[in-house]
């Protein structure tokens, strides 16, 4: 009796087991847990791959926005105001700019009466050298000149004057008789100091000269070149 | 109180269940929220959204970046110019004489035992400038277009000045530039070393690699000098009418 | 009476609020029938309360079984493609539904019982 239950049951639970490693093996392959999650899966991961792309724009946009604002920060307003300022002092300073002020216009000449009268004599006496104008020049800076030209040539600090020959130059440029030079300053004292120097030296010789005090002397700006390839600022500490 | 038989089990497992329910319940907040319980078309509405949040960020980027590119151009030119502003500021400072500067050059030293007077400094100096000086000391004392040289005299002793300044010896003057130019300036047959030789007064020359030449002390002040403005010209003669501009030219 | 159980089940659910144990979310469908299996127990173990027949082996046995088994269940059907995910929470919700109506009765008579028992 208990064989025949046996029999049956064992046979039931073979076959049983049979479709259940069946089913088993069958839904190994199918990972559904989730009939919906499938499709869910990839749209899930495109909305992740959005949102890392979004983050990236994101922070794109906090860096440039951050790069603007500090650019826009940086205008260097103010300095470019001071350096502008500085620089307009300093071409006026350096003599690169017209000035006009009391002083002296003074005019000397060749002797050309004493040429006249005396042509076989040496031509040299009777010519203005450029010793007599670079005298002149200094002479008129100890008395405290602020700004002096010659034949419409700006002195400034590397002004030189000189001759090639019979030429007078100045600033490269020659110049020719007659010379007026003028002179922004004090006109007493330039013209103190000049007429009991060089200029009482010049009349002694008979060279013409005549000076002429002014309320405004116009002077104009120096045109020259203002290269320098030698010297290098030497950084303060 | 007595505790009745069924309570010790009951609490038990009302703890159990209290345990089971707050996680069911933390997990199922979470359930609500997670991405992949979303019903299908709730998913794809979100994707759309973010496209088009995408498409305006990309918008925006591209004008920002737009923004940032001129942005930085103008800063580069607003560089530019405060480097142009400053290359400008330092040649005129070193006319102006008021940044030391450094170079190669020449040093001439002068002795006491030289015969050699102020005019014959103001030779050299003015010679210099001609050859292609850029800078000039004397001593320390820079030399712009405001020095002075001139003499004193005190109890038959005569002493060169720079700006009323009496000057030691030995007398160098120092001069930045091209040293090999400034030396052939000042010896030049007929030039101020033979003139000075003449008077046999023998100069020391020497050209050197380095020198560094001083800022003024006192930067100039003035009195009596002012900007000169001319006056709106009518706009038929447009030229200035600056002296300058009708001296007869050699 | 019942303080005891009650504060038990406060405890418990500040226990499982304090464990940062996440369940992954796989097997949050499991956990759901666990919790009805187990209310499931619960409640057949009031309606025993009631009924005077409480027999505290049964009520832990059964709610431990019941609770583990029926996860389990609902995992094989997963694995063998069955759900059995709804089997279970058909089961396990008719009888909470028939275990609340006996204990609503058995409530209903107790408030009766009194309420004639009461002086008049």
């Amino acid at each position: 009796m208990s064989r025949r239950w046996l029999l049956s049951i064992t046979i039931v639970c073979v076959i049983s087991g049979l479709f259940l490693a069946f089913q088993l093996k069958v839904q190994a392959n199918n990972n559904n847990t989730n009939p919906l999650s499938q499709k869910n899966t990839n749209l899930v991961m495109i909305i992740k791959d959005l949102e890392t792309e979004i983050k990236t724009q994101e922070d794109q946009i906090e860096k440039i926005r951050n790069e603007l604002s500090n650019l826009q920060n940086q205008l260097t307003r103010g300095s470019l105001q001071e350096l502008q300022e500085q620089l307009k002092a300093a071409r006026i300073a350096a003599g690169l700019t017209p000035v006009a002020g009391r002083g002296l216009i003074i005019t000397i000449d060749d002797n050309k009466e004493g040429l006249k009268t005396n042509p076989q004599d040496d031509p040299n006496k009777y010519i203005v050298h450029f010793e007599y104008i670079l005298n002149l020049v200094s002479e008129l800076k100890i008395g405290g000149a602020e700004a002096i030209s010659i034949n419409g040539q700006r002195l400034v600090s590397t002004s030189e004057i000189r001759c090639v020959g019979n030429v007078i130059l100045v600033n490269t440029t020659r110049i020719a008789p007659p010379f007026e030079i003028r002179v922004i300053g004090s006109p007493k004292l330039l013209a103190e100091i000049t007429t009991s120097g060089e200029l009482d030296i010049l009349k002694s010789l008979n060279y013409p000269v005549s000076l002429q005090e002014s309320e405004e002397v116009i002077i104009p700006a120096y045109k020259g070149d203002l290269q320098f390839n030698y010297s290098q600022t030497v950084k303060e500490d | 109180m007595k505790i009745q038989r069924w309570q010790l089990p009951m609490t038990v497992v009302f703890l159990c269940v209290g345990i089971l329910l707050s996680l069911q319940f933390q997990a199922q907040s979470q359930i609500v929220s997670d991405l992949y319980m979303q019903r299908t078309e709730n998913l794809i509405a979100m994707i759309r959204g973010l496209s088009e949040k995408r498409q305006k960020l990309a918008l925006e980027i591209y004008d920002l970046s737009n923004k940032l590119s001129v942005q930085m151009e103008s800063d580069r030119d607003e560089k530019q110019l405060i480097s142009n502003l400053n290359a400008e500021l330092n040649k005129l400072n070193t006319v102006t004489g008021t940044t030391a500067l450094k170079g190669p050059g020449l040093t001439i030293t002068i002795e006491n035992s030289m015969p050699i007077l102020y005019i014959d400094i103001i030779n050299i100096i003015n010679e210099l400038w001609a050859a292609g000086a850029e800078a000039i000391s004397i001593n320390g004392h820079r030399i712009t277009f405001h020095s002075m040289i001139f003499y004193t005299e005190e109890e038959y002793n005569m002493s060169i000045t720079v700006n009323n300044l009496k000057l030691e010896y030995p007398i160098i003057i120092r001069a930045i530039g091209d040293p090999n130019n400034l030396e052939k300036g000042l010896t030049i047959p007929g030039g101020i070393m033979d003139n000075l030789a003449l008077f046999r007064a023998y100069p020391f020359l020497e050209k050197v690699t380095s020198i560094t030449v001083p800022a003024v002390t006192e930067p100039p002040s003035y009195f009596f000098l002012q900007e000169y403005k001319p006056p709106e010209q009518p706009a038929a003669t447009a030229e200035s009418q600056l002296p300058g501009d009708d001296y007869p030219q050699a | 009476m019942w303080l005891l159980p009650i504060l038990g089940l406060i405890i418990g659910a500040v226990i499982g609020s304090a464990i940062t144990f996440q369940v992954p979310l796989i097997y949050v469908k499991y956990m759901s029938i666990a919790v009805l299996a187990s209310l499931d127990s619960v409640f057949g173990g009031i309606r025993a309360i009631l009924e005077d027949h409480f027999d505290g082996t049964v009520l832990l046995t059964g709610f431990f079984t019941n609770t583990l088994l029926a996860a389990l269940l609902a995992y094989l059907g997963d694995r063998l493609g069955v759900d059995l995910y709804y089997a279970a929470v058909f089961a396990f919700g008719v009888r909470l539904f028939h275990n609340l109506a006996t204990i609503r009765h058995a409530l209903l008579l107790r408030y009766r019982q009194k309420k004639y028992q009461e002086p008049r």
